[in-house]
């Protein structure tokens, strides 16, 4: 290694030279003639990604508005047939329990998570401890390490007859043989990642609160409860109005949770779509369905959005 | 879950996962049937018989079949290849693309006015009857398949064409752990209707294992009758039901106890240890697996295709399929297995048997009514 | 509600006024291997003004949040109106507090956060109303309850938060540096504010600040803390002239600190640095021979032109710095001996850079520190 006459290292120097070469080749480029156009540039992956998403809902909808003969795989013309055929017998009924499970489960799911989540980014916002901040922080996301159908194999074993779940039952004389196949064991699967996105989505928020907010209700006489309910939680909101919303909305198209823990027999709207798609052979009703499901998972969505990031806190005298 | 690679792997993409290997082919079929519709009516149909008059065409560098993987694909590479190469020095090429996915190709190709990606394809019956009704397979010269005389009634379609032509049959009886469970020797279908039964069931996630059994039962033909009571009867089930889904999912559900007994292919029965089959006094659906040709290819590969079809049905290939995959073979002259001789019940192969406990799935009418039965199921199973 | 009622708290404040109302015993906090509190005893007299002053990190801070129970002792205790605050939770403390952030709740309105503390105590809607009311009308903000609090300047935001911490009577006001954030125009405003209100109302307040203007305006008593502890509490005066520590006569005021040995010059007293410039003082405490700092403050001594010289108590220099300060100017004096040039404030302005001139001061104005502390 040599040193030039500016006392820098060679192998530093070639570096140097390196960049030089490359500023010199974006001037030759005339690259900055494109500078006030950069930050456009920048959004156009994103931009490409959502006419993409866009593009695909409108032909959906494109799909969902016509006959399709499924034998012969040929389209028909323009016609509601599908979404008659959503609830019209014999799928009407069957179509309109599934959606009431998913929607359902989905709300459960999404209240266990935020209420679960909402004291653990608490916790992981306030703690004191480094190390505890990070071992919960690993915690939280090793269920992520995990593939959705690992998880749910693995909860499969858990709950199923010869799993712990059906053991602990054994004791108290209830040999029905685990919970595999309810509502409850779908419910506990789709919470195992449901309470870590809740709580990773809400940190930001509590991160953005003051901990001299806390302090100061405590001076003025809060006990920590309603320092909670009057402080915390209403500075959250709009933490967990997001959280809620990402929870819900993942939850409403949850497909290996009810196709694996509930046997089969317990299936959401993404699970009879798929059923729809494959063993019907029918993109144009399942299309259909999605974009119902869609629709309504929308106004869910906006519905708390709006109740939990708009509504200002009235903070009545009264403590519930 | 879902999986359809066209690369082969050791253990994959068995019949037994087929309906998991549908979702990209089931949308991209519809989408290229658009694209089909817009370039107006794609339908070059050849005929290929023509070749067989004026002696034998040249040989292709060699022929590339679509079938399941392992046991399917060593079971035919075994088989029929080696004797098909060893008699024309054709080399066979195996492909084990999803069986919706591969139909969606051969579509496109079609469509597009190209050379499809395989000669032969292996599938089950209704799909290769679709292949018909698609138009996208052609009719092949019996001349040509001098083995077809030894078949069953089941072995050639039943509506007379020669689209396709059926190796090997399946039939999906009562399949359950002994050690749990009692079945009685001579028992009807009605029996898991007990009530002695609840949440011990398992059923399969498509129509045809329940329906046949159930029409029979209520005495009504699945081609021409209203359906309402089978789905009404069908519903009725639902107390003894645990879980449903694919052969993977009876497998593992009944290894862990979560159902002591379901409905599933015979041959599932097979691969775990301590399990017991019986096929009720009705009979139980029994279907086929089926090879066709795309069109577009050229004359001699289809020429020779036939050939090798032809080798798929030898009575001594036909043999080695029923020992290998558990499947019926259609040649009246292979020699079956001990299991299957002795049950013929679940394993019908004469006439006499096919007649007397086959329920054959009505592959027309199943395939025409697809969408509606698998929706009238779904309700009324999943309700 | 029971023993959470803060009311029950402020009954006994009506005793007899020599009982401190605040006492820190032996107050010790340790954060791992640093002391925050390093062992402070201190009382805090009823009605007074106390402020804590020192640099940042020097634990004033911590003292208060002690106090308000948003930090645990290590050890020691802390005794509000003679009660030992060891089981009692802050909020059962009824101790009103301005925080430097202000900490008012973004989320409320002016009227819900200063009605906060009354919600918290159940008061009935009538009341709250007319007490936030009185509230607002006592720091001159009528009519700003419907605002949001970012609405406000800052001024207006100080004011809000000293409402709120004074809307239920506190006995007790805690000021984090509340004012610390402030302009200064607006802070002395503040100040004043302070000092009237509290004339007008019964509270005792406790300032904490590392401002050493705005201790020696407003307080009746200041601690001075380094590191941890309390070196010197007493009047402003007493802080100013009588400084305890180098510390505290460098901290408070603008002060040339001469290191150097007290001897006894006939009639005067003198320290005498190892360079041999002598200042004159007043008194050596520890008598003749120990070493000394003499603490000349700069607006308390005076410049001359040599032959204008009146005063025997002086030191003779040059101008090396004439900075224009409004009401007076600032000038640094080289004299010879000396390391640095002395800091001098003074009214005169007919004095340029490289002027001869005399330092001159009244020995008794001039603090004398042992050196190695009081």
């Amino acid at each position: 290694m040599t040193v030039d006459r500016y006392g820098r290292r060679s192998d530093v120097a070639w570096g140097w030279r390196l960049l030089d070469v490359l500023i010199a080749l974006r001037r030759r480029l005339g690259v900055d003639r494109f500078e006030p156009y950069r930050p456009y540039l920048m959004l156009a992956p994103a931009l490409a990604l959502v006419t993409l998403l866009a593009g695909g809902i409108v032909y959906l909808v494109y799909l969902s508005f016509h006959s399709f003969d499924t034998f012969l795989l040929r389209q028909g013309p323009w016609s509601l047939e599908q979404y008659r055929r959503l609830v019209e017998p014999p799928s009407g009924a069957f179509n309109l329990q599934t959606l009431q499970r998913t929607l359902v489960i989905s709300v459960l799911v999404t209240v266990g998570a935020v209420t679960a989540g909402l004291p653990v980014a608490y916790f992981i916002v306030r703690t004191r401890s480094r190390t505890m901040r990070i071992v919960t922080l690993v915690l939280l996301l090793v269920p992520f390490l995990m593939g959705e159908v690992v998880r749910a194999f693995g909860w499969a074993l858990v709950l199923g007859s010869n799993g712990l779940v059906a053991w602990v039952l054994s004791w108290f004389g209830n040999d029905s043989g685990g919970i595999l196949g309810t509502p409850l064991a779908v419910w506990i699967g789709m919470m195992q990642v449901s309470i870590p996105l809740a709580t990773l989505l809400i940190l930001p928020a509590l991160t953005r609160i003051d901990p001299d907010l806390e302090r100061a209700a405590a001076t003025m006489g809060a006990p920590p409860r309603r320092v909670w309910r009057h402080v915390v939680t209403p500075l959250a909101r709009p933490g967990i109005a997001g959280a809620a919303a990402v929870v819900f909305l993942l939850s409403v198209a949850e497909y290996d949770m009810p196709a694996i823990l509930g046997l089969g027999r317990l299936p959401f709207v993404a699970n009879v779509i798929r059923s729809i798609y494959t063993l019907q052979n029918n993109l144009y009703l399942g299309s259909a369905f999605s974009l119902v499901l869609m629709a309504i998972s929308t106004v869910f969505v906006v519905a708390a959005v709006a109740a939990g990031g708009i509504r200002r806190l009235r903070d009545g005298g009264g403590d519930g | 879950m879902t999986d359809h690679r066209p690369t082969p792997r050791p253990d994959a993409v068995s019949r037994r996962q087929f309906i998991r290997l549908g979702t990209l082919a089931g949308v991209s079929v519809p989408v290229l049937s658009l694209v089909a519709a817009a370039c107006g009516e794609t339908t070059p149909a050849t005929t290929v018989a023509a070749a067989a008059g004026d002696g034998v065409p040249a040989k292709p560098d060699k022929i590339v079949v679509r079938t399941w993987g392992d046991p399917w694909r060593s079971t035919y590479a075994e088989g029929p290849a080696a004797s098909f190469t060893a008699k024309t020095g054709i080399p066979v090429e195996f492909d084990v693309t999803g069986f919706s996915e591969i139909q969606a190709k051969v579509q496109q190709a079609v469509a597009a006015g190209q050379r499809p990606p395989v000669d032969a394809v292996l599938t089950i019956e209704e799909r290769a009857f679709a292949a018909k009704a698609q138009g996208i397979s052609v009719p092949m010269d019996l001349d040509l398949l001098t083995n077809a005389s030894q078949l069953s009634s089941v072995g050639l379609p039943a509506d007379g064409s020669t689209n396709y032509v059926s190796v090997s049959t399946y039939s999906q009886p009562l399949v359950y752990a002994p050690d749990r469970v009692e079945l009685p020797d001579d028992l009807s279908w009605e029996e898991i209707w007990d009530p002695k039964y609840e949440g011990r069931l398992f059923v399969t996630d498509t129509p045809s294992s329940l329906m046949l059994p159930v029409a029979k039962m209520l005495g009504l033909d699945v081609t021409t009758d209203d359906l309402t009571p089978v789905w009404d009867k069908i519903a009725e089930l639902r107390p003894n039901i645990a879980a449903l889904g694919d052969e993977e999912e009876f497998l593992s559900g009944i290894e862990s106890g979560e159902f002591d007994i379901g409905i599933t292919l015979a041959a599932t029965a097979l691969e775990a240890e301590g399990l017991a089959w019986v096929t009720p006094r009705e009979g139980s659906t029994v279907s086929t697996e089926a090879f066709w040709i795309p069109i577009n290819l050229p004359p001699e590969t289809t020429y020779w295709t036939q050939v090798f079809i032809n080798e798929t049905l030898a009575a001594e290939n036909q043999s080695l399929i029923a020992a290998n995959l558990g499947e019926v073979p259609t040649n009246l002259e292979a020699t079956l297995p001990d299991f299957m001789k002795e049950d013929p019940a679940t394993f019908p192969f004469t006439e006499e048997d096919l007649a007397k406990y086959a329920l054959v799935f009505p592959v027309e009418v199943g395939a025409r009514n697809n969408d509606a039965w698998q929706a009238a199921y779904t309700a009324a199973i999943q309700g | 509600m029971g023993a959470s009622d803060p009311r029950r708290d402020a009954a006994p404040a009506a005793v007899a006024s020599d009982r401190p109302i605040v006492e820190l015993v032996g107050a010790v906090k340790r954060y791992g291997e640093v002391a925050a509190i390093a062992g402070v005893d201190l009382q805090i007299r009823p009605r007074e003004l106390f402020t804590l002053l020192g640099p940042s990190g020097s634990g004033k801070t911590t003292i208060l949040r002690a106090i308000a129970g948003l930090v645990d002792l290590t050890e020691g205790r802390i005794l509000i109106d003679g009660r030992d605050m060891a089981d009692v939770p802050t909020f059962e403390r009824n101790i009103g507090m301005v925080f430097q952030s202000l900490a008012l709740f973004p989320h409320m309105s002016v009227f819900d956060n200063i009605a906060f503390p009354l919600r918290m105590r159940r008061r009935g809607r009538a009341e709250i109303a007319r007490r936030v009311q009185e509230v607002l009308d006592m720091v001159r903000l009528p009519d700003i309850g419907r605002r949001r609090v970012h609405e406000l300047s800052g001024g207006q935001q100080q004011r809000v938060a000293l409402a709120r911490a004074l809307v239920y009577d506190p006995k007790l006001l805690l000021l984090d540096e509340p004012l610390g954030a402030l302009d200064k125009r607006l802070r002395e405003e503040m100040q004043l504010e302070l000092v009237r209100l509290h004339g007008e109302i019964d509270v005792t307040i406790i300032n904490v600040t590392h401002d050493q203007v705005e201790a020696l305006m407003l307080s009746d008593r200041i601690g001075v803390m380094e590191e941890g502890r309390l070196v010197q509490v007493g009047t402003p005066e007493e802080i100013y002239r009588r400084p305890a520590t180098r510390f505290v006569a460098e901290f408070v005021g603008r002060a040339n600190l001469i290191d150097g040995v007290g001897e006894d010059g006939g009639d005067r007293c003198r320290v005498v640095t190892p360079s041999g410039v002598a200042v004159t003082v007043a008194d050596l405490p520890g008598g003749p021979g120990a070493e000394y700092t003499a603490a000349l403050r700069a607006e308390l001594i005076d410049l001359r032109r040599p032959d204008e010289a009146s005063w025997p108590h002086r030191l003779e220099g040059t101008v090396a710095l004439r900075v224009f300060e409004g009401e007076s100017l600032y000038y640094e004096v080289s004299v010879p001996g000396l390391e640095r040039p002395l800091r001098v404030a003074s009214r005169r302005r007919d004095l340029a850079v490289g002027d001869p001139v005399a330092v001159e001061w009244d020995p008794e104005e001039v603090a004398v520190v042992a050196a190695d502390g009081p």
